[in-house]
């Protein structure tokens, strides 16, 4: 065998093991994380968790002391909203998760009848290295694919930020009644449509139905005074006597305001507690928020595009201030209910969620009930001491996201230290204190897109794209040897070297970002191996005809290729190019098969030309070689010929 | 007819029947284009345009699993999907669309503007499905606000109508104009044919549609491109033949090609039909129409196409005087500026067995090395 030759085989058995090592990372050198199976149980409450904690403790706390009773080391259990309980747990081993699952359920079964398990994961966590030579680690060969949220379940939000907001007043109230709020919002969504203006949103206020609230997008100032008489115009025409309740409101838009709102978010899924959640930019205002393998997306989402706003203010003594029925009601002298929202308009502000100096801490107020206390900066405490000082005795209302939270009589004069009180559980005590923590979005966000995808319907979709995949393999397989056999042979394993190119571009980090593999994306992948042959089987059909045409092996070999070559060449751009402009314009899965179908072109390019090319020459110089038959097709074998009467049928056309 | 001869010379006289191909390719085209006429226009005569889906239309779906198959046959899911859309209107939700698939698997429409409407619309489908059926599992949700619906129209429409650009430019400068002008004639006929099927079969698009068509149009040119190499290739070598005959041994030496590379591309589609599941399936059907269709396309309408531009051009060569010898292994010889064009040479057409046969040195190749071995088994067996 030639120099030349060997170094080419040399060359592909390099790529082979770079391949390998890529995707399936055996070797790793230094420090690696220990080898653990985490485990995550969620199990749904019939009843609210505070309704069934136990006198003076919160409920994940009593189901985390049962824990420890029961000897249930490396447990937590958590609570998130008011009907999910997490319980979370480590093992060493698989083994040893599943018997700690069934020792959890037990323990939940007895003691706490009224949680049921809905959904228990277990994921592995570390490594456990066959062998340890100092900082050399080999591992069990595994490889790690970053699956998209239709193969794996999950939630995937698109946030827009609002731009501008514009508030009404309606002389006679809707009603707080749903039945009658959502018509008069749909006939009012109707209208503004009508009227030419997209992209906004709309809401009636919940107490009252008296207020009406419109988010757009203006961009400048007379966009905003076009759209205000438009939304006027809309709203007289629909619901008659309507007054503006503000003056409209342009919001401060910037890149950096995105940038803000992707960190908070950040903040407040990091302290929900979403294990490998991504946030992005999208666009110009767009903020996707991915959240793989959770299944109860809602309450995630609603605590996302919360904008989390909280004001302390100052009721004007013109209004009464009575609690009734576990709410704050605002009377005037003449004893008439008037709406919260018009207080909130009509009050000073005297501190906001900007004063606050994090983190905040849940506690009990007087009567027990949890509260959240938190401190002042520096500078907000002496504004707050100045204003508490002086307005001692009057109403001080808590407005969370313009709702009143609850509005107590300031008693004393208050410096750096308060408590925010409101008929609280214990779990929204702990959601008001993660919003307050992790601190208010600059601009509302409404969402704009939102899909959520059951963890069940992805690994059926992965199950039956396997079964797919091996039976379009096999069928490939089967008939590029049967047709052009010896190279045939080749082709399918430069199939297997091109899986394996695959497999390490989908499991190789570039830049810390790693392409995601989508439902279209699998597709893409299976297209593409039959693609992958094609090249081979345009060279092998060249070969058969310089072998035809008298050439030796040798030289028939090198013809076909650099015949072949253009072609192949010309064929692949193409599809580059479709691929390119799909990347560029396509959204999630659809970028998922532009990827994989354009990574799949080029690493066919190395598999069926370069590896194929090399194995081929290799093989005529082994004994192969001597039966110039076999890198022929089928089609040429005598014995076919005369089975199928191909020449009989050649000459008697003629 | 000129070059006659050297077609029977080849036995298969695929471009002679162009008329035929051509015609079969322009009612493709014609039903694709008949595909997208709204229905309104034509009194409900046409298929009507596109089932847009949720990405492009906006709103929201909900997907449900039945815990067993409840419906079994298309007849079976039209009454069952009827059904829920009548009980969904008694609950107050109109103008819902309703899809049943695999006889278990239940998709639900609405047209929900935004998230608080999306939510109402949840809370009374789960109500009606869960009175519906027992035990039924609600698998995904999806709401599309009208800002991204636009946003993902019009990506769609940049990604086809650049992405279709970018590789005419390519076309365009790789080839000459004659052949790059067959070459998007196909590439039209491939994606009107992809647009017939989903416009009459009522499947439903979504934004991986149009990953669906650039592929088509990809494989498509792909294809093309094999043929087109092949007859500027043929050219150098008989220069003395007429286009028309280069034009039709070209297609016949890349048959076999055609047709292997269109199995093995096709496999993965046929093995996804049968076992991916519906959301597969939405998307491998076209493809697979398509690439059958990019299959046809480059065979029987880009070359024909071809032969008939360089006809209406006058670009073609002189007639074949001496029927063309089968080129030896070393490169053409230049050959000599055509002769006038004479009366067609009637043996000549048999002597020239260039693609069919192989030629006599592989084939006493063949023969000896049979001859070799069957002579060993002999051997054998006297042992």
């Amino acid at each position: 065998m030639p120099r030349r030759v060997k170094q080419r085989l040399a060359l592909v058995a390099g790529v082979v093991l770079a391949a390998f090592f890529i995707s399936f990372r055996p070797i790793r050198i230094g420090h690696v994380e220990e080898y653990r199976v985490e485990l995550t149980m969620r199990f749904e409450l019939e009843e609210p968790a505070s309704k069934l904690a136990p006198k003076g403790q919160a409920f994940d706390q009593a189901v985390e002391d049962a824990l420890m009773n029961a000897k249930l080391e490396m447990t937590d259990a958590e609570l998130v909203g008011e009907h999910i309980l997490v319980v979370r747990g480590e093992a060493e081993s698989k083994g040893g998760a599943l018997k700690m699952r069934e020792r959890i359920l037990k323990l939940m079964e007895k003691k706490f009848p009224k949680a049921h398990l809905i959904e228990g994961s277990q994921r592995e966590v570390g490594m456990r290295p066959l062998l340890k030579l100092g900082v050399v680690n080999i591992l069990v060969p595994k490889p790690k694919l970053n699956l998209g949220l239709d193969l794996q379940g999950g939630a995937r939000v698109v946030l827009q930020c609002k731009r501008a907001e514009f508030q009404y007043k309606l002389a006679q109230p809707i009603g707080k009644e749903p039945e009658k709020r959502i018509p008069v919002r749909h006939k009012l969504i109707a209208a503004l449509r009508e009227k030419g203006l997209d992209e906004f949103e709309l809401a009636i206020d919940e107490a009252t139905g008296q207020f009406i609230t419109v988010l757009t997008q203006a961009k400048s100032k007379s966009e905003l005074n076009r759209q205000e008489r438009l939304i006027g115009a809309a709203l007289r025409q629909v619901l008659g006597d309507v007054r503006e309740a503000a003056k409209p409101k342009l919001y401060p838009f910037s890149p950096d305001v995105v940038d803000t709102v992707i960190e908070i978010i950040r903040r407040r899924i990091d302290r929900y507690g979403v294990a490998e959640a991504q946030i992005y930019r999208h666009g110009e205002d767009k903020v996707v928020v991915e959240l793989p393998g959770v299944r109860h997306a809602a309450e995630a989402i609603k605590l996302i595009g919360r904008t989390a706003v909280l004001e302390l203010k100052l009721v004007p003594t013109k209004y009464k201030v009575s609690e009734e029925g576990g709410k704050t009601v605002f009377r005037d002298e003449q004893g008439k209910t008037i709406p919260p929202m018009q207080v909130y308009l009509e009050s000073r502000t005297v501190i906001t969620g900007k004063d606050l100096k994090p983190p905040c801490r849940v506690t009990y107020d007087e009567m027990n009930r949890p509260a959240v206390a938190f401190t002042l900066q520096k500078a907000s405490s002496k504004k707050f001491a100045y204003e508490t000082g002086r307005n001692i005795g009057r109403h001080l209302a808590i407005w969370f996201d313009r709702e009143c939270i609850s509005a107590p009589v300031i008693r004393d004069r208050i410096s750096t230290h308060g408590i925010i009180t409101g008929r609280f559980t214990f779990e929204e005590a702990r959601n008001l204190k993660v919003l307050l923590d992790a601190g208010s979005l600059p601009v509302p966000v409404s969402v704009v897109w939102n899909r959520t995808v059951s963890p069940t319907l992805g690994r059926d979709v992965i199950h039956k794209s396997t079964i797919a995949g091996v039976l379009g393999l096999i069928m490939i397989v089967v008939f590029m040897v049967a047709y052009y056999r010896l190279p045939g042979m080749i082709a399918c394993i430069a199939l297997g070297l091109y899986g394996l190119l695959i497999l390490a571009a989908f499991s190789a980090p570039i830049a810390g970002w790693r392409p995601t593999l989508t439902l279209p994306g699998v597709i893409g992948f299976l297209l593409s191996l039959g693609m992958a042959v094609d090249a081979n089987i345009i060279i092998f059909e060249r070969l058969k005809e310089e072998l035809r045409s008298g050439r030796t092996l040798h030289t028939a070999i090198e013809v076909a290729f650099n015949r072949a070559w253009t072609a192949i060449l010309d064929a692949n751009v193409t599809t580059l190019i479709a691929c390119v402009f799909l990347y560029n314009f396509g959204t999630g899965p659809v970028k998922g098969f532009a990827l994989t179908l354009g990574i799949g072109v080029a690493a066919s390019m190395f598999s069926a030309i370069v590896a194929t090319k090399a194995m081929l020459e290799g093989a005529t110089y082994t004994s192969a070689a001597k039966r110039s038959d076999l890198f022929l097709t089928i089609a040429d074998n005598p014995r076919v010929r005369k089975v199928l009467r191909l020449d009989e049928v050649a000459r008697s056309k003629s | 007819m000129k070059g006659r001869e050297a077609s029977v010379a080849l036995r298969i006289d695929i471009a002679g029947k162009s008329s035929l191909w051509l015609t079969i390719g322009g009612i493709v085209m014609l039903l694709g284009i008949v595909g997208m006429i709204p229905p309104q226009w034509t009194h409900g005569l046409t298929p009507g345009w596109i089932n847009f889906g949720l990405d492009f239309t906006g709103g929201a779906e909900f997907t449900y699993k039945l815990p067993g198959k409840v419906a079994i046959g298309a007849a079976a899911e039209r009454r069952l999907s009827a059904k829920i859309r009548s009980e969904l209107a008694k609950a107050g939700l109109h103008g819902t669309v309703i899809q049943v698939s695999e006889g278990d698997v239940i998709s639900i429409r609405t047209q929900a503007k935004d998230e608080e409407q999306a939510k109402e619309h949840e809370q009374t489908v789960n109500r009606v499905m869960e009175r519906m059926f027992k035990g039924v599992r609600q698998e995904s949700m999806e709401m599309i606000g009208p800002v991204i619906g636009r946003e993902l129209k019009s990506n769609a429409i940049k990604a086809t109508v650049l992405g279709l650009l970018g590789i005419l430019i390519y076309i365009w400068v790789r080839y000459d104009p004659i052949f790059a002008i067959a070459a998007i004639i196909a590439l039209i006929h491939d994606v009107l044919a992809v647009l017939a099927f989903v416009s009459f079969t009522h499947i439903m698009i979504n934004s991986p549609f149009v990953a669906v068509l650039l592929t088509v149009v990809g494989y498509s040119v792909n294809d093309t491109v094999i043929i087109f190499d092949r007859i500027r290739e043929n050219m150098k070598r008989y220069r003395e033949w007429t286009f028309y005959e280069v034009a039709n041994l070209s297609i016949i030496e890349t048959m076999a090609r055609c047709i292997n590379t269109l199995l093995t591309t096709e496999f993965p589609l046929w093995v996804i039909l049968l076992f991916g599941g519906i959301a597969a399936r939405d998307f491998a059907l076209p493809l697979l129409i398509g690439i059958t269709s990019g299959g046809y396309s480059s065979i029987f309408i880009a070359t024909p196409v071809v032969i008939i531009l360089r006809r209406l051009l006058g670009k073609e060569v002189a007639k074949v005087v001496r029927p063309a010898v089968k080129p030896s292994a070393t490169p053409p010889q230049p050959v000599q500026a055509a002769q006038p064009s004479s009366t067609p040479d009637e043996e000549g057409g048999e002597t020239a067995p260039i693609a069919v046969s192989t030629s006599p040195s592989l084939d006493a190749l063949l023969t000896a090395q049979h001859a070799k071995r069957r002579r060993k088994k002999r051997k054998k067996r006297r042992h």
